[in-house]
């Protein structure tokens, strides 16, 4: 049986070494549970596959497999396989080759996690060749891991004798590997979801009561932005900001994590930490010239910055450097100042006559207190006064 | 370099030894080119478009971090001082003891002097303190740039030069 699943589920090198993906789907469905098992029980993924999490896992938990519909598409999602398990070679696919084998009856477990001690007996019963009806249940119901999570929970751990384990607990935006039901899995689907449950709830626009002036929001936002490498596209302002238990981490263009951990301290005794009801944070400060400031931390721990403005970068910028980032916002801010209507703006952006003339010589930012931010919108640039910007924080180009 | 760069508000010159009180505070040995450049040149903004190129520890990419101010030393005035930069960045946001910021670029990154390896020699490094380095999340980004001050005052270049070798 073990054989017939292999040769229904493997990604493998046929006799002139040409990889082949027997059955795009399956695989997927199959790389896609191990990703949920790393993301649920590392050390359980690892203790099992250890270098597979290497490549399967993390691909998955990074979001390089399930970027979009259009990877619904069997050729796409072989084409994927395909590279994700080039990279495994590169790395100790063989050696750990018979642990793939095993993959389809992990993938009925991963729904509803185990002890490591259940699944590795049922991982060492698959080696060895003893598959029984449990087994057989088990991969029929990991090739349903693209059905709902608890359905497919219900169902493997029904017929294990085992109880579904609750949904992963989680605040805010769910984790897309932790309660899959109903997640498509594309950043489509993560920018509405922050939208409709984080940015919506404006917590912090209420306290800063203005809307921030923008810049190239309607020539730009919503604009693809070609990933290469064969991954399908993001757009311009797309937020990708999950959850992984308590830590909050962005999906890069490139599928890495990025965590988001650059919080100003809470054991500064210049620093006042205070709950702002939505799961964020309203951080205090007070500046050696004696000044408060308050910032707004959201749920991800990514600062809302009372911008004095906001400049949306071209796709073909944002995969470039940050110098070039800046380069572009310079560059737009010298031509408003060729014009009355660019002042007009630049004027909304609480710049005064003389900044704008001095900004029309080609002034620096840094000799006028501003610094240009890197929101974690993908593609927005924000002007932030000095003083703010000095809160630590995770540079949000870095989440891009 | 410094064609048309202004001196910020209220900064004075500071004395040499100044400068190097603080350092033997700190447990840093400055060496002379830095302490004779901040003298002159602390807490001035460049108007040119002068910095260095570097590429970033973890996105792999060029870039050009553009000089917009050297920090100064002056006790009197924190912000934009090499003790408050100091303080901020590297007691506070970070615990990096041994690095020091002395200037600041357009794209949120600093200069700092590395005594990491040396208490009298320090290296230069460019320094990302808004990330954390993939190798060692209780550090920031860093990349090597020089491995002496005065070599980094070598390696500082127009912005132009750099875009006519790596246009974007």
């Amino acid at each position: 049986m073990l054989r017939r699943f292999k040769d229904k589920l493997g990604v493998q090198r046929d006799r002139h070494g040409e990889m082949t993906v027997a059955d795009p789907n399956a695989a997927w469905a199959v790389s896609a549970a191990l990703g949920r098992l790393h993301r649920h029980a590392p050390e359980m993924a690892r203790a099992l596959f250890p270098g597979i999490h290497g490549f399967a896992a993390e691909s998955v938990a990074q979001g390089r497999l399930g970027w979009n519909p259009a990877e619904r598409d069997p050729a796409a999602r072989a084409e994927i396989l395909k590279r994700v398990y080039l990279d495994a070679e590169k790395r100790s696919f063989r050696k750990h080759e018979q642990g793939l084998h095993a993959l389809p009856v992990v993938g009925g477990l991963l729904a509803a996690p185990q002890t490591a001690e259940d699944i590795g007996n049922v991982f060492r019963r698959a080696r060895d060749g003893d598959a029984g009806g449990a087994l057989e249940s088990l991969v029929q119901a990991a090739l349903g891991v693209g059905l709902p999570a608890g359905r497919a929970a219900g169902k493997a751990a029904g017929r294990a004798g085992k109880k579904p384990t609750a949904a992963h607990p989680q605040t805010g935006m769910r984790d897309p590997d932790g309660d899959i039901s109903g997640i498509d899995w594309s950043g489509h689907e993560s920018t509405e979801r922050y939208f409709r449950e984080v940015h919506r709830g404006g917590v912090w626009r209420t306290r800063f009561r203005k809307k921030t002036p923008t810049v190239g929001a309607e020539d730009y936002k919503g604009k693809p932005i070609a990933t290469g490498g064969g991954r399908p596209d993001v757009s311009v302002g797309e937020v990708r900001l999950y959850k992984d238990g308590e830590r909050a981490y962005a999906l890069k263009r490139n599928g890495k994590r990025q965590y988001i951990d650059r919080v100003p301290s809470r054991s500064d005794p210049n620093t006042v930490w205070k709950p702002a009801g939505d799961g964020g944070h309203w951080v205090t400060r007070r500046l050696d010239n004696g000044k408060k400031l308050t910032v707004y931390y959201n749920p991800y721990n990514l600062p809302e910055f009372p911008a004095r403005g906001a400049f949306w970068l071209p796709p073909e910028v944002i995969g470039k450097s940050k110098g070039a980032h800046r380069r572009h916002v310079m560059g737009q801010i010298k031509t408003m100042t060729e014009s009355e209507a660019g002042r007009k703006k630049l004027r909304s952006m609480k710049f005064s006559e003389e900044q704008i003339e001095q900004m029309s010589r080609g002034v620096k930012l840094d000799e006028l207190g501003i610094q240009i931010h890197h929101d974690y919108r993908l593609g927005r640039m924000l002007i932030v006064d000095e003083d703010f910007h000095r809160f630590a924080h995770q540079g949000g180009g870095s989440t891009w | 370099m410094f064609r048309n760069s202004s001196r910020m508000k209220d900064v004075k010159r500071t004395s040499g030894p100044v400068v190097e009180k603080w350092g033997a505070e700190h447990g840093f040995v400055f060496p002379k080119e830095f302490v004779s450049f901040v003298q002159e040149f602390g807490g001035i903004h460049l108007s040119e478009d002068w910095g260095y190129q570097f590429i970033d520890e973890d996105d792999d990419l060029l870039d050009f971090g553009t000089i917009g101010t050297f920090f100064h030393f002056d006790p009197d005035v924190w912000r934009k001082s090499v003790p408050d930069e100091y303080k901020l960045r590297c007691r506070e946001h970070w615990n990096q003891p041994d690095l020091v910021p002395f200037a600041s670029t357009e794209i949120n990154t600093h200069a700092v002097l590395d005594f990491r390896a040396s208490r009298d020699a320090p290296a230069v490094y460019n320094a990302d303190f808004f990330c954390a380095s993939e190798a060692d999340p209780e550090r920031p980004r860093m990349t090597w740039l020089a491995g002496s001050f005065t070599d980094f005052l070598d390696i500082l270049e127009p912005e132009e030069d750099y875009l006519a070798r790596n246009p974007d």
